[in-house]
């Protein structure tokens, strides 16, 4: 061994993360979309069958399943209302992340229009330029590479066919 | 034909050129997943799943299986050389196998956890394939009322076993069971939740749903944490182990794979507790307690070992039964699913070739990355050099190609990324994605089977009780609802995360 191992240390959390919410405030609102997904399903499930009790149609599972996501998530708001006054906190909006799902967003809309090729380029483009800090044309050049890797491998290789748009 | 000409067959599937190249694709890959932090095996198989559409089925499961049991070789190097786990079932290991590593015998340690690990695995293939056949036999004969009361039991012992808030696990649960039911009626035919989409009849994509909430969700939360990891390079020659080591770890190695063994049919993190369970035996069973924490070498054989001895054994109940007991499982029976066939009692008479080619290969697969992970251990501790930003897009390139290939559709990517920021937005607040996961591919099952149980019996419930051995599964299930009821109502909140943060 020539010297310890050693991890960096990693900057404060949150220190790159503008939205602080409370763990009690962030926990209702996920307990609360759970609950609307329960009722949503509840919902959408009362206009199918639900023949008996002792021979269930196709409604009865969704329905009975959306009740008790209801029940579950309604259990999790009172335990995040009990613990009104616990002191962590969730910290959103670090700037890479935003980055790299809006790039994601982007993808299924270009994908068939543009073309897979182009698409995934300017996608590897974005997140390396980006998210990387990488220098743009070395970044070009190395999702050039990467796209020519790509088509060799799934289309030459594994014979997939994947749209190559207006091209 | 008897267990050793089946074993012979399979070795004749898995000795040939694409059986022995998937295997090591999939060992490989599976070492660099479990090396680099934050990319368990889970994402792993999520990612390369895609690829295996193009394969036979054997070969395809061939490198997933590599993938999974490669990602717990690799994990300890990580643990050892930096302190950092590069997976869950690692965690335990950075506390004895660093310490080792900063006196200087980080070999010993990694040679240890190797050997172990193979020694584990190997045991636990064994488990795999005297215990799977005569269970399949068994499972043969028994109705849909049995086969749902096993998935509930399955389900409820997740709920228990769960690293998070019992509660919340649950409710992923649900949440896993209501969106499966999204799609045709199996039964009946009728479209639920479609909205006019026949893209919906088959339901939600499940490759993109599982590369979303795993893959996706994963590296959102890898970019926001951007530790730099330096590593070190140990020389071969300092890997051999001292007389004592051996002495010490040898008893370990053997509780390692008995515990491993056993849990690794327990649904859940059952590959995490295992090493958990291990370490505290080791701790107890030792004349010197007090050397754990400081470096002591049955601290990283017990648990390495135990990881992989779950590997094979939590094989058995998707080979025999067709119930994934932990979300790694729940991949290969999705990419089985897709290959047309059905993981279950059918499966050793229908498809004899996948099961024991799989056996096969993970003899051969634990050879393999013994090779792997002794001299070349220095090439994969590398890895971590790799900017973490220049992996992101060759990833995020393979699971979009991946998932767009299973249906040629767009709406695809759209599941995965939607399910992605969902899955980091619901792993922010504590939810974890494996019992959601794992809900997801028994629903249907679950609904088809209760509802089928019911029109046989003519709509009386006491089909799910009609024979002793359903009594005392639904006994276990009652057992462990209460055991988490009780410990909800009385704010009992310990858990394996907690033990984590402790260690």
């Amino acid at each position: 061994m020539t010297d310890l191992p050693e991890a960096a240390q990693a900057p404060a959390p949150g220190a790159r993360m503008p939205w602080v919410v409370s763990e009690h405030r962030g926990g209702l609102w996920a307990a609360v979309a759970l609950l609307l997904t329960g009722v949503f399903f509840a919902w959408q499930s009362t206009p199918l069958d639900f023949g008996k009790i002792g021979l269930p149609g196709p409604g009865f599972f969704p329905f009975v399943l959306g009740i008790v996501l209801v029940a579950f998530a309604v259990v999790i708001i009172v335990e995040a209302v009990r613990s009104e006054h616990s002191e962590g906190t969730v910290a959103f909006g670090h700037r890479d992340v935003l980055i790299a799902f809006a790039a994601m967003l982007a993808v299924p809309v270009l994908f068939e229009p543009l073309g897979s090729y182009l698409t995934l380029g300017l996608f590897s483009v974005a997140l390396l330029v980006f998210v990387g800090r990488v220098n743009p044309i070395r970044a070009a050049a190395a999702s050039a590479v990467g796209m020519v890797a790509v088509w060799y491998f799934f289309k030459v290789l594994l014979g997939l066919q994947l749209p190559n748009g207006p091209f | 034909m008897s267990g050793f000409d089946q074993l012979v067959a399979g070795f004749s599937v898995a000795l040939t050129w694409k059986g022995l190249l998937y295997c090591f694709i999939g060992c490989l890959w599976g070492t660099i997943v479990g090396v680099l932090p934050g990319l368990g095996p889970l994402a792993g198989m999520t990612l390369l799943l895609p690829l295996t559409f193009g394969l036979d089925p054997t070969t395809g499961i061939i490198m997933l299986t590599g993938i999974f049991y490669g990602a717990m070789y690799g994990g300890s190097t990580t643990s050892i050389l930096v302190r950092i786990p590069g997976e869950a079932a690692s965690v335990v290991t950075c506390i004895d196998g660093y310490e080792m590593a900063r006196q200087g015998r980080a070999g010993p340690a990694l040679m240890i956890a190797a050997v172990g690990s193979f020694i584990g695995g190997t045991v636990s293939i064994l488990g795999l394939m005297f215990v799977a056949p005569p269970l399949a036999k068994v499972m043969i004969e028994i109705g849909p009322s049995v086969e749902v009361v096993l998935i509930l039991l399955a389900l409820a012992v997740i709920s228990v076993v769960s690293a998070g808030s019992r509660v919340k696990t649950a409710t992923m649960i649900v949440l896993g069971l209501v969106v499966g039911t999204i799609g045709l009626d199996r039964l009946t035919g009728v479209p639920r939740f479609t909205f006019g989409n026949l893209g919906l009849a088959d339901g939600l994509s499940f490759t993109a749903l599982a590369i979303g909430l795993f893959g996706i969700s994963e590296i959102l939360l890898n970019l926001e944490r951007t530790e730099t990891i330096k590593a070190i390079r140990p020389k071969l020659a300092e890997l051999t182990p001292r007389w004592k080591d051996l002495r010490d770890a040898a008893p370990a190695i053997g509780r390692g794979s008995i515990v491993g063994f056993i849990f690794g049919i327990i649904p859940g993190v059952s590959h995490v507790v295992s090493t958990f369970v291990s370490y505290a035996l080791e701790k107890r069973f030792s004349k010197h307690p007090e050397e754990f924490g400081k470096g002591a070498i049955a601290g990283v054989a017990g648990p390495e070992t135990a990881n992989n001895a779950v590997t094979g054994t939590a094989m058995i109940p998707l080979l025999a039964l067709g119930i994934p007991s932990i979300p790694a499982t729940a991949i290969l029976l999705s990419a089985l699913t897709i290959h047309g066939v059905q993981p279950g009692p059918l499966l050793l008479k229908d498809h004899p070739e996948v099961f024991w080619g799989l056996v096969a290969s993970m003899y051969i697969g634990n050879v393999i990355l013994l090779i792997l992970n002794l001299p070349l251990v220095g090439i994969f501790v590398n890895l971590l050099r790799i900017p973490y930003v220049w992996l992101v897009p060759i990833i995020l390139i393979v699971s979009i190609i991946g998932v767009y290939s299973v249906n040629f559709s767009a709406a695809d990517i759209w599941i995965m990324v939607l399910s992605g920021g969902a899955g980091y937005l619901l792993r922010k607040f504590g939810y974890e994605m494996a019992p959601l996961l794992l809900a997801l591919v028994l629903g249907d099952r679950l609904e088809e089977n209760f509802r089928l149980a019911l029109t046989m019996s003519g709509g009386s419930y006491a089909t799910f009780a009609d024979k002793a051995a359903i009594i005392v599964l639904v006994a276990v299930i009652g057992l462990l609802v209460v055991v988490q009821g009780c410990a909800w109502a009385f704010g009992y909140r310990k858990s394996f995360a907690d033990e984590v943060e402790r260690a």
